[in-house]
């Protein structure tokens, strides 16, 4: 690989890096504040391709777009799955938890197969080869748009919990719930809410993705993964690391696969993952603090 | 102000408090005693309604509170500084003081209420932009005495405030205590640190392996022979 494809590389990795941040950030702030690890994380995410693609097969709409279905969807699926199924058992052995979750995972993927059947289809828009030329680097204009919205999102999650009530809460229900609830803060409310935020972020970068993936059922499974991978490198629980450890998933991949090893793709980011995890088991940022 | 009757509470199996009563008038500053173990961190975790108890009821301002969240209890008016503190590590102390007026009562004189908390606790001023774990014991104490104000309680219950301070910040946490009541606060001090408080105290109640024991004035404990072998260790 010369210097301009390692740039190239790099470039591409960081650009869907972004995309892993996102879904690593949703599982970190669920994890972070009611202590579960969400194993139906991916699968949420291929729901919310799975919208955005049926709403372009139907009416056209832009997958971009569609994120203003997909988000508002997204949080109303999160907060009745969080109602309904988890906090009557939020107090049951870690395993139960597991089980729920992933059960609720086997339910979605299975509800997409019955409606979709099991092809693997993918939309295609007048820009989803576009490509831009920055000196002699050329990104995909989809990777593009997908990051930079990803940077608005992530930029504002971290405006609402850094400088709003709600923000301030949700962290304080993370650090120390009792004290939170002495403050005032409805913890099951929190509990709620940023179980619907966590699959909004899932949701939304599935949307974002979905312009350069093929979509199948059970494409979830190996997002959790990649989510899973994410928030560990950063540290479970640390919105911070989440980023980081995107980024660095991303980039480790592209590597991987300019090495010419395109097939081992995914293997290349569990190498890392377990590397990372015989070095500093705390994980690279590692700080448990939303 | 504060009715507690016939509190019985529980930790699974196992039980902690067998029918304690007790009451605080408005204006009152009333403090609680026990040895380590008594129940009285449980007695207040039922008040303020992280635990629910097992029997008995608790009223506020005529009104029945036993069922309530704690989130909205503080809505009544019961603000709590919790034992140990508990601070938000990550959190730095003007967040605190913020998240202590979360409630939407509170919120309007939010400003307000805040230069009134730099102006009791200068030192928080100054460490204002600082996470709370970079605190010292004390000044996590007196943060916690703090945000607990900032929800314009009509009843302050603060559980052994002088818990693990050196002596000299004991002083001061005692002396903040006097000035808060000053200001016109009903208080519920739980502490084991009888013979600085009880003189401070309008009623003491003395709680024993669930049970209140012993009731009577501050000075009229602080005369009392059991409680001065117990506590004083006279
Ligand atoms: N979370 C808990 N789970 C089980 N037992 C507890 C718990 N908290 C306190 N206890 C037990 O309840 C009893 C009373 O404790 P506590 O109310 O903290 O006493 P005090 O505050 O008077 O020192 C003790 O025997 C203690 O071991
Ligand atoms: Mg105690």
């Amino acid at each position: 690989m010369d210097l301009i494809g390692f740039v190239q590389t790099v470039a591409s990795g960081v650009l869907t890096g972004g995309v892993y941040a996102m879904v690593g950030i949703g599982l970190s702030l669920i994890f972070g504040v009611m202590r579960i690890v969400n194993f139906a994380h991916g699968e949420f995410m291929a729901v919310g391709m799975y919208i955005a693609f049926a709403l372009f097969r139907s009416f056209h709409l832009d997958p971009y777009l569609s994120l203003v279905v997909v988000a508002p969807a997204g949080f109303l699926l999160g907060a009745f799955v969080e109602r309904v199924l988890l906090a009557p058992i939020q107090n049951a052995a870690e395993h139960s938890l597991i089980l729920m979750t992933v059960g609720v995972g086997l339910i979605l993927s299975n509800s997409l197969l019955l409606i979709f059947g099991a092809h693997p289809e993918t939309i295609y828009t007048s820009y989803s080869t576009r490509t831009v030329a920055i000196g002699p680097v050329t990104l995909s204009v989809p990777l593009l748009v997908s990051f930079a919205l990803t940077v608005i999102v992530v930029a504002g999650l971290f405006l609402v919990l850094t400088r709003t009530d709600l923000g301030r809460a949700i962290r304080a229900a993370a650090q120390n719930r009792d004290a939170a609830e002495l403050q005032g803060v409805d913890t099951r409310f929190v509990q709620t809410a940023v179980f619907g935020i966590g699959i909004v972020l899932s949701m939304a970068a599935g949307v974002l993705l979905l312009p350069a993936l093929y979509v199948f059922p059970t494409v979830g499974g190996i997002f959790t993964l990649k989510a899973f991978v994410v928030t560990v490198l950063g540290g479970m629980g640390s919105i911070v690391g989440a980023i980081w450890g995107g980024l660095l998933l991303g980039i480790v991949e592209s590597v991987g696969a300019g090495l010419g090893a395109t097939g081992y793709r995914d293997a290349f980011g569990l190498i890392a993952f377990l590397l990372v995890l015989l070095v500093r088991p705390q994980g690279l940022f590692g700080s448990s603090h939303v | 102000m504060l009715e507690v009757r016939d509190l019985h509470a529980a930790y699974g199996d196992a039980p902690v408090l067998f029918g304690a009563s007790l009451s605080v008038k408005e204006g009152e500053i009333v403090e609680l005693v026990g040895s380590n173990g008594a129940g009285k961190t449980t007695l207040i975790r039922c008040v303020t309604g992280l635990l629910r108890r097992r029997r008995g009821t608790i009223e506020f301002k005529g009104d029945r509170i036993e069922t309530h969240p704690a989130h909205e209890v503080v809505d009544r008016g019961i603000a709590c500084v919790p034992e140990g503190r508990q601070m938000f590590p990550s959190m730095s102390v003007e967040e605190h003081l913020l998240l202590g007026s979360y409630l939407r009562r509170a919120r309007s004189r939010r400003a307000e209420n805040l230069s009134r908390a730099y102006e009791l606790f200068p030192r928080l001023k100054e460490r204002r932009r600082q996470e709370a774990a970079t605190l010292s014991g004390g000044e996590q104490q007196m943060l916690a005495i703090a945000r607990a104000l900032m929800s314009e309680p009509r009843l302050l219950i603060l559980d052994e405030p002088s818990l693990g301070l050196a002596p000299v910040v004991v002083g001061q946490v005692f002396r903040t205590i006097a000035e808060i009541r000053k200001l016109g606060m009903t208080i519920l001090l739980v502490e084991q640190n009888v013979q600085k408080t009880l003189r401070m105290a309008d009623r003491a109640y003395v709680l024993e392996s669930g049970r209140v024991t012993l009731t009577g004035t501050g000075s009229e404990l602080l005369g009392n022979d059991l409680v001065r072998k117990a506590y004083l260790a006279l």
